[in-house]
């Protein structure tokens, strides 16, 4: 057999091109299902994970998904916005404490999520360089956000125009980054939180400015407001000296927001509270997260099985390529095997010539594609958080 | 039911020992006298604000607000009082506005002016009344806010002991008080927006100024005043802090009894928000009886 090996050996380095395409093509082979299984299931412990964490999530009416994955993923599915008051209406029930979420906006092409500091106890998010948030215009990056960006605290990041061509659009907001946070694994380390008021000012609900009488750029007076001139200018970032003329124009409880996270004790309390949302009048929906996962996961399964099948039918065409490859190959070789069969080779050992060079590139293709899904399994997780958060 | 969930959330999130004292951050000095009466030595009450300048009017730095952040309740005045924590990044779960039960009833100011005390840049009273606790029933409802904040830290039936004594002391100081301001013949003039609440809690008309006990009074300011208690049997000046010589002297030409009562946004001296009004009573009577 030693003898088989060190022919066969020698003659896959002497035809190395066309041994390394074998080797390439059945590591493709084996390895990519597996991969596309790992990516999977890594996806299916992201949404799983991320939404049992989430007991309850309030939103406009309206696609339960869209408002679960911007919510919980801050992607770009835009549930359509409901008031503040929606998150006090959860605090008001005395059933579970409110977390208001804001996701409208990118910086850098990160998300900025506006919150409240109670976001940060509710994920168990901690700071790894800095500080956390304290006032108006402060931000703090998620561990990828932070490295993708590369701002460091006490630099600056502004904030990206919603439409450039927008010319009464919110003024894009310079913001200092004051932290960066602990990776945890989860869509939290591509985000950029801000604090809710921070987000309602990127949007233009608040801002700062010089005073309108003192500059002289009254042009009307009238109680109870005054109208200013043209000369106004909003300020852009909010330093200690400009922080506080920033005020809010109506009633906060009309504010935006995205979502609200509830957080009931109990079940007793999720339950009660999900009742208050069943009126046929009730503008808001409140979601299980878990619940749109399941059918969310139960549509990616289907995917994956019909995945499967194509993976099989695929390979199974493949490996009827490489069969066809080594037959042709046996034909060109006919001469050589008939060489050898004169210098006096059994029948038997011309075929353990070809079963080591069979098994030799196989061995070859298994060990590149246990080093492929080695290597992949690093970044599985991040490939996953990757395609929810990028799901448009 | 609010607290408990509060309190939960709370000690999830910080892990935080019950044995430790409850850490307690509150906006002005009433509200850390409460804290102080009801929690005792369970309690240790966080409040930063610089002892020389009005709470109402502070800007703490971000190590400042940290401290807020760091406590386990954070207990607000309410009324606008506290303007920093409008633009402060605060956990919603551990705040409680201790005025939120009068909403309702709190009392607009309108076309206020501009002014500066010291170094502590310019302000102004345009909007809600602040200092809620001068009417006593409102502050006995802090003090009821404040016990409901605290209810799941501390022991509950010290709590509701120490809160049944502090607010019978505060209903027994409103009658007093309304007892009292039914002798007060006239307007009471008020050296500083700050009597609002305490004007209209005990009945009583004000004429409000913006002088400085501190400051000497202007000739233009001191006609001012001469032309509005003109034709008023009015008697009583309430200076926020003792006046100067020149300012008392000021007040007592125009034939006025000053009479200091504090607000107390700054309790000192480890002195009780309710010894500060019995204080606050006793310098009353007393210039009610000289005038």
């Amino acid at each position: 057999m030693r003898e088989a090996l060190y022919l066969a050996v020698a003659y896959l380095r002497f035809h190395r091109w066309r041994t390394s395409v074998l080797v390439v093509a059945l590591a493709l082979i084996l390895s990519v299902p597996i991969l596309t299984r790992m990516v999977l299931t890594a996806s299916e412990a992201q949404l799983s994970a991320r939404a049992a964490a989430t007991p309850l999530m309030v939103g406009a009416r309206g696609s339960a998904l869209d408002l679960m994955m911007n919510g919980l993923y801050f992607t770009d599915d835009r549930p359509e916005m409901i008031s503040m008051a929606e998150s006090e209406r959860v605090w008001d029930s005395d059933l579970a404490i409110s977390v208001p979420l804001h996701v409208l906006y990118r910086a850098g092409g990160e998300p900025i999520v506006g919150t409240t500091l109670d976001y940060f106890d509710f994920r168990g998010l901690e700071i790894a360089k800095g500080r956390g948030l304290t006032v108006l215009g402060e931000a703090v990056l998620g561990a990828n956000a932070a490295a993708r960006l590369g701002v460091a605290p006490g630099e600056t990041l502004i904030s990206d125009p919603e439409n450039l061509f927008d010319l009464t659009g919110a003024y894009p907001l310079e913001m200092t980054v004051v932290g960066h946070l602990k990776p945890t694994q989860t869509a939290d380390d591509d985000a950029i939180f801000v604090d809710l008021k921070t987000a309602w000012v990127i949007q233009g609900l608040g801002h700062g400015h010089n005073d309108v009488v003192e500059e002289g750029m009254a042009v009307e007076s009238d109680a109870p407001g005054i109208t200013a001139n043209a000369a106004l200018t909003q300020f852009t970032r909010i330093t200690p000296r400009n922080i506080d003329t920033f005020h809010f124009h109506g009633a906060p409880e009309t504010y935006p927001i995205s979502a609200v996270i509830a957080v009931p004790p109990d079940a007793r309390n999720a339950a009660i509270l999900r009742g208050r949302y069943l009126a046929a009048d009730e503008q808001a929906q409140i979601v299980v997260p878990e619940t749109v996962v399941e059918g969310l996961l139960a549509t990616v399964f289907r995917i994956g099985a019909i995945l499967d099948g194509v993976y099989l039918i695929v390979g199974l065409a493949t490996l009827l390529a490489i069969a066809l490859a080594f037959f042709l190959s046996l034909r060109l070789r006919d001469a050589e095997m008939r060489t050898a069969f004169h210098l006096g080779c059994h029948r038997f050992t011309v075929m353990r010539l070809l079963a080591a060079e069979i098994g030799i590139i196989v061995i070859a293709a298994g060990l590149l594609a246990l080093t492929f899904l080695s290597a992949m399994s690093v970044v599985t997780n991040d490939l996953a958080i990757w395609i929810l958060t990028s799901a448009d | 039911m609010k607290t408990l969930l509060t309190t939960a959330a709370m000690v999830l999130a910080a892990g935080m020992s019950m044995a430790e004292p409850v850490k307690v951050a509150v906006v002005n000095g009433p509200l850390a006298s409460f804290v102080e009466t009801l929690g005792g030595d369970g309690v240790e009450v966080i409040f930063p604000a610089p002892t020389d300048g009005d709470p109402a009017f502070w800007s703490p730095t971000a190590d400042d607000i940290a401290q807020y952040q760091s406590a386990d309740v954070i207990l607000l005045n309410g009324a606008g009082y506290a303007g920093w924590v409008k633009n402060a990044s605060l956990p919603r779960a551990k705040l409680t506005d201790t005025s939120k039960a009068f909403k309702g009833q709190l009392i607009e100011i309108e076309g206020d002016l501009t002014h500066s005390h010291g170094g502590e840049g310019e302000h102004s009273h345009t909007g809600v009344a602040r200092t809620t606790w001068l009417d006593l029933q409102f502050a006995a409802m802090q003090v009821e806010a404040t016990s409901l904040a605290l209810e799941p830290l501390l022991d509950p039936e010290d709590l509701a002991a120490a809160t049944r004594v502090l607010i019978q002391e505060l209903i027994l100081l409103d009658t007093d008080f309304a007892e009292l301001a039914a002798k007060i013949s006239g307007p009471v003039i008020a050296s500083h927006p700050r009597y609002e609440y305490f004007t209209r809690a005990y009945g009583l008309d004000s004429i409000g100024l913006h002088w400085e006990a501190d400051e000497v009074p202007t000739p233009a300011q001191v006609a001012d005043l001469k032309a509005r208690i003109a034709g008023t049997n009015t008697r009583i000046f309430l200076w926020e802090a003792e006046p100067i010589p020149e300012a008392a002297k000021a007040v007592s030409d125009l034939g006025l009894v000053g009479v200091i009562f504090d607000p107390g946004d700054h309790l000192t001296d480890g002195q009780s928000f309710q010894e500060l009004m019995r204080e606050n009573y006793s310098r009353l009577e007393a210039g009610i009886a000289a005038s």
